[in-house]
């Protein structure tokens, strides 16, 4: 099993961007679906606004925002940082990687160590690990992380099981050597089989984009997309999530060395409120210590952690120890856990870009 | 908090095998909020309001919790009648 702990790299600042492009999805969905049925529906999932990327806005442009005021907010030299790690699905170009363009934009030095990843769901909690890593290693000191994405240019307005969920943002996590005892657990899963569960299925190498595939098409369920939209089987993700989530939090729990009575916030990839909730429930942890914030931002894939942190535990965790464990999970299917006490954390407020 | 607790699927099990259609039908009157009496094992699912996408969801989570059963989509879309769930409530 893909296991970690670390004792001697932690989080120092976290900085979240969206773009300055609020949209109500009531307002955005009512010429495709019955107005009832969406207001039901937002109330169970939770998303009522989402944040859309305007024109010409791209992913690092967001990450770009978030990482120059983390830096400043927490007094970086930028000569002092030397890695930086770029996790998102909407990646500037195919090639180069966004983390070289990223570098240069924030005019960090040379010898950092840059790296771009594709991942959605399970994103931070990878990228936490990787940070980590390379600290661990000594192989860096300091590193910034980005995460996260603008996938509503891959959305249909006309399905509702990704139209209702969806919206964009990106972080930038601050992660530094400590000799301080700042331990952290990781544990980290894939299962490819699921692949297809949550898809775009054409639009580059498998599937070249066509006239064909640029087609509108109804599915079973009566959500209307083109084989380059984003594609999300609900029902298999939910019954994914259920299965795995409880066990592997159990599991990072124990590795740890904490029981779950240990504690404090469970802050979980806030991928819609009603499977949050169902998940709780399975894995016996009470609502009160798992923050949502679905209705603010929407799901913004792989960022959803660090918005979390941001908007709900800014205060806390600036003054307290805060003990909380972490899952991303989703596309890929890919998912991942995290146990580590939070303090001293700088959180910059959430920016509008 | 009383713990975590992901292996109780079993005994969970055990218990729903002695449940009658009755109390079937009772508890998936209360998964889709329906009052008593709504349902009967000859509904048709499609005539129900209140059966859409989430209340699929919930079906997943109570066979999971109730049945220590992992319902699939294509399983759920071939769902016809109250009757047919209460088949794979076992």
């Amino acid at each position: 099993m893909s296991r970690a702990k670390f004792n001697n790299a932690k989080i120092k600042g976290i900085c979240c961007a969206v773009p300055n492009n609020p949209i109500s999805i009531e307002e955005m969905v009512k010429p495709y679906f019955d107005e009832n049925y969406v207001k039901k529906t937002i109330n169970i999932i939770g998303a009522k606004q989402l944040y859309y990327a305007k024109e010409g806005q791209t992913t690092s442009d967001l990450g770009y925002a978030a990482a120059e005021k983390l830096i400043a907010d927490i007094g970086w030299k930028k000569q002092s940082i030397d890695g930086l790690i770029f996790i998102s699905q909407t990646p500037d170009y195919i090639l180069p990687a966004t983390s070289c363009i990223l570098q240069d934009r924030l005019r960090l030095p040379i010898t950092t160590l840059t790296l771009d990843i594709n991942l959605g769901c399970s994103a931070y909690i990878y990228g936490l690990f990787l940070a980590k890593q390379f600290i661990s290693a000594r192989t860096c000191k300091r590193i910034i992380l980005i995460v996260g994405d603008t996938i509503s240019r891959k959305v249909s307005p006309k399905d509702k099981s990704s139209v209702l969920i969806f919206g964009d943002g990106v972080s930038a996590t601050a992660v530094e050597f400590s000799d301080k005892n700042s331990l952290s657990s990781f544990i980290l899963k894939t299962d490819g089989s699921g692949a297809t569960s949550l898809i775009i299925p054409a639009g580059l190498n498998r599937y070249p984009s066509t006239k064909e595939t640029r087609s509108e098409k109804k599915d079973q369920d009566g959500n209307i997309r083109t084989d380059e939209h984003i594609h999300m089987d609900g029902m298999e993700i939910f019954g994914f999530s259920l299965r795995e989530v409880p066990k592997i939090l159990e599991e990072v729990i124990e590795l740890n060395g904490w029981t779950s009575m240990d504690v404090d916030k469970l802050l979980l990839h806030q991928a819609n409120n009603f499977m949050l909730k169902h998940i709780a429930q399975k894995a016996k942890i009470p609502m009160d210590k798992v923050p949502l914030n679905m209705d603010s931002f929407g799901n913004t894939g792989g960022a959803t952690i660090p918005f979390l942190i941001c908007d709900k535990l800014k205060d806390e965790i600036k003054i307290n120890k805060l003990r909380v464990v972490m899952s991303g999970f989703g596309v890929g299917l890919s998912w991942g856990a995290a146990a580590m006490e939070l303090s001293d954390v700088f959180c910059s407020e959430i920016i509008y870009v | 908090m009383n713990g975590f607790n992901t292996q109780d699927t079993n005994g969970a099990g055990r218990e729903a095998m002695i449940m009658t259609n009755f109390e079937k039908i009772a508890l998936l009157e209360e998964m889709m909020e329906l009052g008593e009496g709504s349902l009967s094992e000859e509904t048709v699912l499609a005539d129900i309001e209140e059966w859409d996408s989430m209340a699929a969801l919930s079906l997943i989570f109570l066979m999971s919790e109730n049945f220590g059963k992992e319902l699939k989509g294509p399983q759920i879309r071939k769902l016809k009648t109250i009757k047919d769930i209460i088949d794979i409530m076992v």
